[in-house]
């Protein structure tokens, strides 16, 4: 089934209104929800029963944040087990990470920390890509970074990136604030980063609202997540769907987070954009499992 | 040829210490180690709100400045061990704590520690001047306590819960109670406070209002557990924590309804029964 409809990351302030909406005479079945896996590493309660009620009524998506996969750690292989535990209770739609890594020997930083975009570290992000898909048994989205400074590189992030989606038969989950973000802070080349994508790996797009950071306002722009989404970040997304076609879009919203009838506001608007691009029969193709809803 | 071991402990030492002199080899040559910062100011924000989400009454009481200069020591000695958040500064099994760190007891396989403990250890050092007379260092301790428990509580797996349905269909079979396999549900746990803090706790959680702190030092014990997924406490009497105490410990509910009896010989075993059920406090364990 093709699916390409507009989604929220889901709060659990939201969760009774998101559930309503299924109730709704003329339900929108385009609505989708993702949230961060790690949020649901519990044993029980009332978070894992709502996201149940979730499942139940909507296409849901895992999107991790802690699983460190450009370095692997002692940390990842009881992380694996829960995840694999909640994929196969949930089985959502989707499953994405990072292209960073968050965690070394035993300890979690907590932030998603950048590599850098050499042979070794691409060699450490396949295995951990690797480790994650066998623990699941099923291909992921890989997100690309926001960039605030350049390390040291042996080749472009799109090309980094593309090749680890090629040995780990992965897809690509491409956000364009981060993607405008990196531009802005380091200088990185859109149009040459967009050319280098293959277009079928894309399996899912962000876009989310950004800070200027207080300290460095004139050279750095912050992933923060809390505000609406800015008109170049509108403008770079309507590009990425003409020029790749509709893909599952997702709203991330996860400081000041603001009313849930505001939030499918500004979702109803990326839905609009994805209505106005035919579709090109680009669904992203991943190489152990099609991403197919029921 | 960059080894990705040496960058990735360069970048640690640098989250942990502040230190960036090992990392600046690994920047591309016009940039400035001064941006680096955002990471480690990032990775301290997320367990600073981690751990002001999981110790909100106490966040609230010590105030968002006192309790994040507490809680930042925490983190440089005690950083996250699991990677996510949502657990941060509670560890569940005090049985497995046995070796010491800075001379508090730490979790033998991830050399952690709670925050309350942390917490305990650590508050002498910190001005208290600002706050209410009565509240002290052990009456926000009996606060942190509270806040664990409500945490803890909330994600805890509640299964094979008894329902007076199934009671009754024993009754209708002859079956005597108190040799059926039942135990406390799995949500249950128990904190012992030195002040009767409760009330202003409930105030602070779920009105976010401070008032006036008039509690006195008195012992209570208060009983949290799960119901219909959300949670609940209440505060035991002495007969009902010596009832919920032996069965927690021996696991009998006959032991327990007779160390209750013992206490108090008006203690009424088919009201307390009752009480149980409605609220979904036994779970009947799979009998092999």
């Amino acid at each position: 089934m093709d699916f390409s409809g507009a989604g929220i990351n889901l709060k659990p302030q939201h969760y009774d209104e998101a559930i309503q909406l299924s109730d709704l005479e003329n339900k929108d079945e385009s609505v989708w929800f993702e949230v961060h896996t790690e949020n649901y590493f519990v044993k029980g309660g009332p978070r894992l029963s709502y996201l149940q009620k979730i499942r139940e009524r909507f296409p849901l998506s895992f999107h991790g944040v802690g699983a460190s996969l450009g370095n692997p750690s002692l940390l990842t292989l009881p992380h694996l087990k829960q995840v694999a535990q909640l994929v196969k209770q949930f089985d959502p739609f989707l499953v994405s990470e990072h292209a960073t890594w968050s965690s070394s020997q035993s300890t979690y930083f907590a932030d998603l920390l950048p590599l850098p975009r050499t042979q070794t570290a691409l060699a450490s992000l396949c295995q951990g890509i690797e480790q994650y898909q066998e623990a699941i048994g099923r291909p992921i989205l890989i997100e690309n970074p926001t960039n605030y400074l350049d390390f040291v590189a042996d080749m472009d992030e799109a090309d980094f990136l593309m090749e680890a989606l090629k040995r780990t038969g992965s897809g690509l989950l491409l956000d364009v604030n981060n993607l405008y973000l990196s531009s802005k802070n380091t200088g990185m080349n859109l149009d040459a980063y967009l050319d280098a994508l293959e277009g079928e790996r894309i399996g899912e797009i962000h876009i989310a609202g950004f800070a200027i950071d207080e300290n460095f306002p004139e050279r750095l722009l912050i992933d923060s997540h809390g505000s609406p989404v800015a008109e170049d970040v509108w403008q770079l997304l309507e590009q990425v769907l003409a020029r790749f076609g509709p893909k599952p879009v997702l709203l991330e919203r996860d400081d000041n987070i603001p009313s849930f009838a505001d939030l499918m506001f500004e979702r109803n608007k990326a839905q609009s954009y994805l209505e106005r691009i035919p579709s090109k029969n680009n669904q992203v193709q991943l190489k152990h499992h099609e991403v197919i809803l029921d | 040829m960059i080894n990705h071991q040496d960058y990735i402990q360069a970048f640690s030492h640098f989250l942990q210490s502040g230190d960036d002199s090992k990392l600046s080899q690994f920047l591309a040559s016009d940039e400035s180690t001064s941006f680096l910062k955002i990471y480690r100011n990032g990775f301290y924000k997320a367990c600073l709100s981690a751990l002001q989400a999981n110790f909100a009454s106490l966040t609230l009481l010590l105030g968002e400045q006192k309790f994040d200069q507490i809680a930042t020591q925490y983190i440089r000695q005690f950083p996250p061990r699991q990677s996510t958040l949502v657990a941060y500064g509670m560890v569940e099994n005090a049985q497995a704590k046995s070796e010491k760190v800075g001379g508090i007891e730490a979790d033998k396989l991830n050399q952690t520690v709670g925050f309350t403990e942390f917490f305990q250890q650590a508050m002498v050092h910190f001005e208290l001047e600002s706050l209410d007379k009565t509240i002290n260092q052990t009456s926000l301790l009996d606060i942190a306590l509270l806040d664990q428990a409500w945490i803890s509580t909330l994600n805890q797996k509640n299964d094979n819960l008894v329902s007076l349905e199934q009671v009754q269909d024993f009754l209708a079979k002859g079956e005597d109670l108190t040799q059926l396999p039942f135990k406390l549900a799995d949500s249950v746990s128990f904190v012992c406070l030195e002040y009767d803090i409760f009330l202003y706790w409930q105030n602070l959680k779920f009105n976010g209002q401070k008032g006036e702190a008039n509690f006195s030092e008195k012992q209570e014990v208060i009983l949290f557990w799960q119901y219909e997924d959300s949670v609940q406490a209440k505060s035991l009497s002495s007969t009902e924590w010596h009832f919920y105490r032996t069965f927690f410990e021996s696991g009998s509910m006959e032991d327990a309804l007779n160390a209750a009896s013992q206490w108090d010989e008006s203690f009424d075993i088919s009201a307390l029964f009752a009480d149980l059920l409605n609220a979904s406090l036994l779970k009947l364990e799979a009998q092999t």
